[in-house]
C-alpha cells in the first residue's frame, strides 16, 4: 500500500487520484448491488416457490427436479383453497384484528393521555408499576388467562379471543404518553380557559394531532393480530370461529392435502396483508422503527 | 410530524418518567375522577388478564390442576418432577440452542444488509424486495419452508444437489432439524431488524462520516470504527427482542414444521408448555414449566443489562 502509493505520483497522470476514486467508486457499488441482488433473490424464493406451487398438480408438485413454471396452470387450486380457507374464516381473522386495533388502540390512547395531561395522585408511580408489566413474558400468563377465560365462560367466544390481546396495551400506553408530553403546553391551557373537559381536550385535538403515530401504531397492531396463532389455537373449538393461521397449520399438517390447493390458501392469507403491505410500507417501516425507541 | 417519530432519541422509558411540572392544575380528586375514567378500560383488563394471572399462575403450580377436576395441593412436585425428568434438561438446551442460534445471526445479517441499503440508490425498490415476508405469519412462513427443505422434492435439497452435495433430510433429521428451524426463523424475522437497523444507522451523525472520508478512511474502516460501535444500542435491543420474541414465538414454527421432533429434537419449552397444559391438561405442572422459564429469561435479561455496559455505547 505505502509503496505504491509512494509510486503514483511519478508514474501516473495528474488526473489519476480523481479516477481512481471514481473506479473504486464503481467497483463498490458493482458489489453493493451484486451483493443486494443475490440477498433479495434468497429472501425471495420462499415466495416464488409458494406462488410456483400454488399453481400445481399434486404430481408436478413432488416431481423431481423441481421446477418453476407450472403445466398447466391449476387456476382451480385457488377455488378449492377458498372453500377449504372460507369467506368465515377470513372474516374471523379480521374482525379479530380490527376489534383488536381500535379496541387497543382507544384505550392505549386514553391510557396514554391520562398518564402525561392528566396530574393525578401517585401517577407516576402507577405508571412505573404499569410499564413494568411489559417484562413479563406472555408465556407466565398463558394458562391462568386461560382459565379465567373458561371461569367467564367465554371458550370459543369473540370477546374471549379478543379481549385478552386488548389487555396487552401497556406498549402502546407508553408510545403514546410519550407522544402526548411532546404536544405544548399551551395548547392545553389555553383549552382549560375555553372551559374545554379532559374528554374534550383528548377528543378534540389530542387524538387528531397524533394521527401519524396512530396509524404507524395501528398498522403493526393490525399485523401482529393478523398472524396470531397461539391463543386463538388454545380459545377456539368450533370451525365457525378459526382463524387464518390455524387453517393454514391445518392444513399444512394433512399429508393428504394437495400440496397445490395448500399453498393457494397460504397466497390467499397473505394477499390483504400484501395489499396493506403495498398501499401502506410507509406506515409499515414507521411502526416497526417506532417500537424501536422503547428499548 | 413524520421525523419525530423514527427521529426520536432511543430514550429509556425510566429516564422519560419525571413527568411534566409537578404544577396542580385541578383538584386532585377531580383529576383523580378523570384519570380513573380514562384509565379505566386499561386498568379493568389489566387486572383481569394480567395482575391475577401472574399471581395465580404461581399459585396453580403448586397444585394438580386439569380443569375438569377440582385441583390438588402437591406442594412443590411440579419442580421437583421438572427436574427429575430427564426431558427437562433436553427442553432447556434445546430453547438456549434456539434462541442463541437465531439471536446471534439477527444481530449480523440484518445490520449488513441495512448498511448495503443505505449505500445503494433506488432505496424504495430494494426496501420493497427485502421488507416484504413482513406480510407472511409464522405458520404461512412454516408451511412453505416445511416443503421447501422436503428431501425428495425440496428446493433446499434441489440446491444442495446442483452444489454437488449430498442432500438432507431436513426436519427429520437429528442433527439438522434445529438448524433447518434456525434458517427458517432468522429470514422470518429479517424484515424486523433491517428496519430497526436502518432507523438506527439514521441515528449517527453524518458528520462522523464525512470526516472519516477527508481522512481517507476506507468503508470498512468507516464499518469498523463508526457504524459498529455507534450502532450496539439498536444491537442490544434486536438482541433481547429477537431472544424474547423466539421463545414465546418459536411454538408456531414448530408446531407448524416439526411437532417439536424428531425425538424432541426441536420441542422447546414453550412447545411443552402447550402441550402439557392444552393436550395433556397438566396445568399446574405446565404453570411451573412456565414460571421456571419466567425465572430464566428474567435473570438472563438482567444479565444483558449488566453486560450491555461493556459493549453498548450511548451517545
Amino acid at each position: 500500500m505505502t509503496s505504491r502509493g509512494a509510486a503514483a505520483p511519478t508514474l501516473a497522470p495528474p488526473d489519476s487520484r480523481p479516477r481512481r476514486e471514481r473506479n473504486r467508486r464503481l467497483i463498490s457499488t458493482t458489489l453493493i448491488l451484486f451483493a443486494l441482488t443475490v440477498g433479495a433473490a434468497i429472501n425471495l424464493v420462499p415466495f416464488a416457490w409458494m406462488l410456483s406451487t400454488s399453481f400445481k398438480n399434486n404430481a408436478q408438485a413432488f416431481s423431481y427436479p423441481p421446477t418453476w413454471i407450472p403445466e398447466p396452470f391449476v387456476w382451480n387450486n385457488y377455488v378449492d383453497a377458498f372453500q377449504r380457507v372460507n369467506g368465515r374464516v377470513f372474516f374471523n381473522t379480521a374482525f379479530f384484528s380490527i376489534s383488536i386495533v381500535v379496541l387497543q388502540g382507544l384505550f392505549a390512547t386514553m391510557g396514554g393521555f391520562a398518564f402525561a395531561r392528566i396530574n393525578f395522585p401517585y401517577r407516576n408511580v402507577i405508571f412505573l408499576i404499569y410499564l413494568g408489566t411489559m417484562m413479563i413474558p406472555p408465556q407466565v400468563t398463558l394458562i391462568p388467562t386461560y382459565i379465567v377465560v373458561v371461569e367467564f365462560g367465554w371458550v370459543n367466544t369473540y370477546q374471549g379471543m379478543i379481549l385478552p390481546i386488548v389487555a396487552q396495551a401497556a406498549f402502546g400506553t407508553f408510545l403514546f404518553r410519550q407522544f402526548f408530553l411532546r404536544l405544548p403546553d399551551e395548547m392545553y391551557e389555553a383549552a382549560r380557559l375555553d372551559g374545554a373537559n379532559y374528554w374534550q381536550q383528548f377528543w378534540k385535538f389530542t387524538l387528531p394531532l397524533a394521527r401519524p403515530v396512530i396509524t404507524a401504531y395501528s398498522i403493526i397492531t393490525f399485523l401482529t393480530a393478523w398472524k396470531m396463532y397461539l391463543w386463538p389455537l388454545i380459545v377456539v373449538r368450533s370451525p365457525e370461529l378459526k382463524v387464518l393461521p390455524m387453517a393454514i397449520a391445518e392444513l399444512s399438517g394433512n399429508a393428504s392435502q394437495d400440496r397445490g390447493v395448500m399453498m393457494a390458501a397460504v397466497a390467499l392469507s397473505i394477499l390483504p396483508i400484501l395489499i396493506l403491505y403495498i398501499a401502506a410500507q410507509r406506515w409499515f417501516v414507521e411502526g416497526i422503527a417506532m417500537s424501536g425507541q422503547k428499548g | 410530524m413524520q421525523g419525530s417519530i423514527t427521529g426520536a432519541p432511543q430514550a429509556l422509558p425510566m429516564a422519560e418518567v419525571r413527568g411534566k411540572s409537578g404544577r396542580k392544575e385541578t383538584k386532585d380528586w377531580r383529576a383523580g375522577l378523570w384519570a380513573l375514567v380514562f384509565l379505566g378500560p386499561n386498568l379493568v383488563l389489566f387486572l383481569l388478564f394480567t395482575a391475577y394471572p401472574v399471581v395465580y399462575g404461581l399459585y396453580l403450580s403448586f397444585f394438580d390442576y386439569s380443569v375438569l377436576t377440582p385441583a390438588v395441593y402437591v406442594g412443590l412436585d411440579n419442580y421437583r418432577t421438572f427436574f427429575q425428568d430427564p426431558l427437562s434438561a433436553k427442553l432447556v438446551g434445546n430453547t438456549l440452542t434456539f434462541a442463541i442460534g437465531a439471536v446471534i445471526p439477527s444481530m449480523i445479517l440484518p445490520l449488513l444488509i441495512a448498511v448495503l441499503l443505505n449505500n445503494a440508490g433506488w432505496t424504495r425498490l430494494w426496501r420493497g424486495l427485502y421488507f416484504l415476508p413482513l406480510v407472511t405469519s409464522g405458520v404461512a412462513a412454516a408451511a412453505v419452508w416445511k416443503w421447501l427443505y422436503a428431501k425428495d422434492f425440496g428446493l433446499v435439497n434441489y440446491g444442495l444437489r446442483q452444489l454437488g452435495l449430498e442432500p438432507i433430510d431436513w426436519l427429520f433429521s437429528l442433527d439438522w432439524a434445529m438448524p433447518a428451524v434456525i434458517i427458517m426463523t432468522v429470514w422470518l424475522l429479517l424484515p424486523f431488524n433491517i428496519i430497526l437497523y436502518t432507523a438506527g444507522l439514521q441515528e449517527i451523525p453524518r458528520d462522523y462520516y464525512e470526516a472519516a472520508q477527508i481522512d481517507g478512511a476506507s468503508q470498512w474502516r468507516q464499518f469498523r470504527d463508526i457504524t459498529a460501535p455507534l450502532i450496539t444500542p439498536t444491537t442490544f435491543f434486536v438482541m433481547l427482542t429477537t431472544m424474547l420474541g423466539v421463545l414465546f414465538g418459536g411454538f408456531d414454527t414448530i408446531n407448524v414444521m416439526t411437532q417439536g421432533g424428531p425425538l424432541n429434537e426441536t420441542n422447546i419449552l414453550i412447545y411443552d408448555i402447550y402441550q402439557n397444559a392444552f393436550q395433556y391438561f397438566r396445568m399446574g405442572y405446565a404453570s411451573a414449566q412456565a414460571y421456571l422459564l419466567f425465572v430464566v429469561v428474567f435473570l438472563f435479561t438482567i444479565l444483558n443489562w449488566v453486560l450491555q455496559k461493556r459493549w453498548v455505547h450511548y451517545s
